[in-house]
């Protein structure tokens, strides 16, 4: 059965990474957020899996 | 010319070749030649010279081990060698020297086998190619401007740059295949569990698989036997007649991206194994997006539970590359990563079921040649479904080969995948291949 697809996450991203106590320049954490945007495809897909 | 194991071993036995000379003419090349290359962390060249001199007295003496006695090998620096730094490519590991082998390299130790040297790899099998490590990445034997394929970096270009006969790599979601295909040679992942990965830098527990790399089919065959104590490469036959090619033609000509020269040499290939008297079948097989979905969430969950502490205590130890990916695995709850054991397990059960159909599935490997290595992204395997992961989900074993060159001379590829257990017939089918084709006459032009 298809799902919808999981609205974009909140860009929250930094702050995660912040709460974890990992320490990256912005720039690098602007990376991080387009990683996680490109598993989130993934994700949605595996939360299709009953 | 350096020979391959299959040409090596039986003058070795009857002593027309010394591993002494054998040693050395590898030791000469990386001499000449690894500075450009980039294919070590390390090379063992006083304790090579060593063990040869003690191999050539052992067969004198009547003591033959086997067709690996004699043999020059290197390892992946994720895979642990007693008494030889073993870095995993990283800086949290510079200095570790382990005081035991690893499993899978003590057999080949035990069976006659020879260190080399330690195989530059990926910063832990996944950070790369990175230029920001304590080693420079590996460069691609058939032109240094190019991208080895990873992880298992340093394997593919030694192995075919003529540094040592065969290589020890491990295989996470295509890291013997990539590099293989890549650098012209075969690369074979063995079944799940065939090969014991105690004793090697894990990246995902559940995925992670160790194998060999060499310059021929034939060759990965007596690797294997050796790693994994069995009795596959004497039972190898180039006779294919009636072999069931299964052809897995939505994932090369639909889910993923290949090249034109990538498509017309595989369907040359599959051309040659019909001429060879294979049975060619097409076999509808699921979508290569699902076995990515599973692969994805269950390798960056493992792996930022394995690294993610050293990421919290000091993230700019690792390559850039390293922590962008694995940081990612802290944003894949258990709800995901369960729902992907599960998927995993629903795709395993239907390749079980695919498999019946066919004797060996063929497909691509990489869909193009080698690219620039400066040209790779740090998420290139987020975006598209490739066809390596399917059997590090499954577990199945898989071959990759090379099947001809584009204009510009570097190594095109296929794969190979078999049933589970069924190491024989994909390695009889590559060898028969190999057998067919002149594309192992061809060697890369090193310049010093």
């Amino acid at each position: 059965m298809e799902t919808a697809p999981s609205p974009p996450p909140a860009d929250d991203t930094a702050e995660q990474l912040r709460a974890l106590g990992v320490r990256l320049p912005e720039t690098e954490q602007a990376v991080i957020a387009h990683g996680r945007r490109l598993l989130q495809r993934w994700l949605d897909r595996v939360r299709r899996e009953p | 010319m350096i020979p391959t194991i299959a040409e090596a071993w039986p003058r070795l036995r009857d002593g027309t070749l010394k591993a002494a000379g054998l040693v050395d003419a590898c030791l000469e090349r990386i001499a000449a030649h690894d500075h450009q290359v980039h294919a070590h962390t390390s090379v063992c060249a006083e304790s090579a010279r060593q063990a040869a001199q003690a191999t050539d007295a052992e067969i004198a003496a009547g003591r033959w081990r086997g067709p690996l006695h004699g043999i020059p090998l290197g390892v992946k620096d994720i895979i642990e060698t007693a008494n030889v730094a073993t870095t995993g490519g990283s800086r949290w590991r510079l200095g570790h020297v382990p005081q035991h082998d690893a499993a899978a390299w003590a057999r080949l130790r035990a069976a006659g086998g020879i260190l080399i040297g330690k195989h530059n790899t990926h910063e832990f099998a996944l950070g790369g190619p990175a230029f920001d490590l304590p080693f420079p990445p590996a460069r691609n034997p058939w032109n240094l401007d190019h991208f080895t394929g990873g992880s298992s970096s340093g394997a593919g270009a030694g192995v075919a740059a003529g540094f040592c006969l065969g290589a020890m790599g491990t295989d996470t979601s295509g890291s013997i295949r990539g590099p293989a295909s890549f650098c012209g040679i075969a690369g074979l992942k063995p079944t799940l569990g065939l090969v014991p990965t105690d004793g090697v830098f894990p990246l995902s527990p559940t995925q992670d698989h160790v194998g060999p790399l060499a310059w021929t089919v034939n060759d990965c065959a007596w690797l294997l036997d050796g790693m994994a104590g069995t009795d596959t490469a004497r039972r190898l036959s180039t006779d294919i007649t009636g072999l069931r090619i299964g052809v897995a033609s939505r994932w090369h000509d639909h889910d993923m991206m290949i090249s034109d020269d990538t498509a017309r040499a595989l369907h040359a290939a599959l051309e040659v194994f019909s001429r060879l008297g294979a049975k060619v079948v097409a076999m509808d097989v699921p979508e290569l997006a699902e076995f990515h979905a599973a692969a994805m969430p269950v390798v960056l969950h493992e792996a930022y539970a394995i690294y993610g502490a050293d990421l919290r205590q000091e993230a700019t130890k690792f390559s850039a590359l390293f922590r962008d990916r694995v940081l990612l695995g802290a944003f894949v709850g258990d709800a995901d990563y369960q729902a992907a054991l599960r998927l995993r397990g629903r795709l395993t059960a239907r390749m079980r079921e695919v498999m019946t159909g066919c004797d060996v599935l063929a497909t691509a490997c990489m869909g193009t040649a080698a690219p620039k290595l400066g040209s790779v992204d740090t998420y290139y395997f987020m975006d598209n479904a490739t066809t390596m992961p399917p059997p590090d989900v499954t577990g199945q074993p898989a071959l990759s080969f090379c099947t001809g060159f584009d204009e510009a001379g570097l190594p095109l590829s296929m794969q190979l995948i078999g049933a589970h257990g069924a190491e024989a017939k994909l390695l009889s089918a590559g060898t028969a291949y190999e057998a067919a084709s002149p594309w192992r006459e061809r060697r890369p032009v090193l310049v010093a």
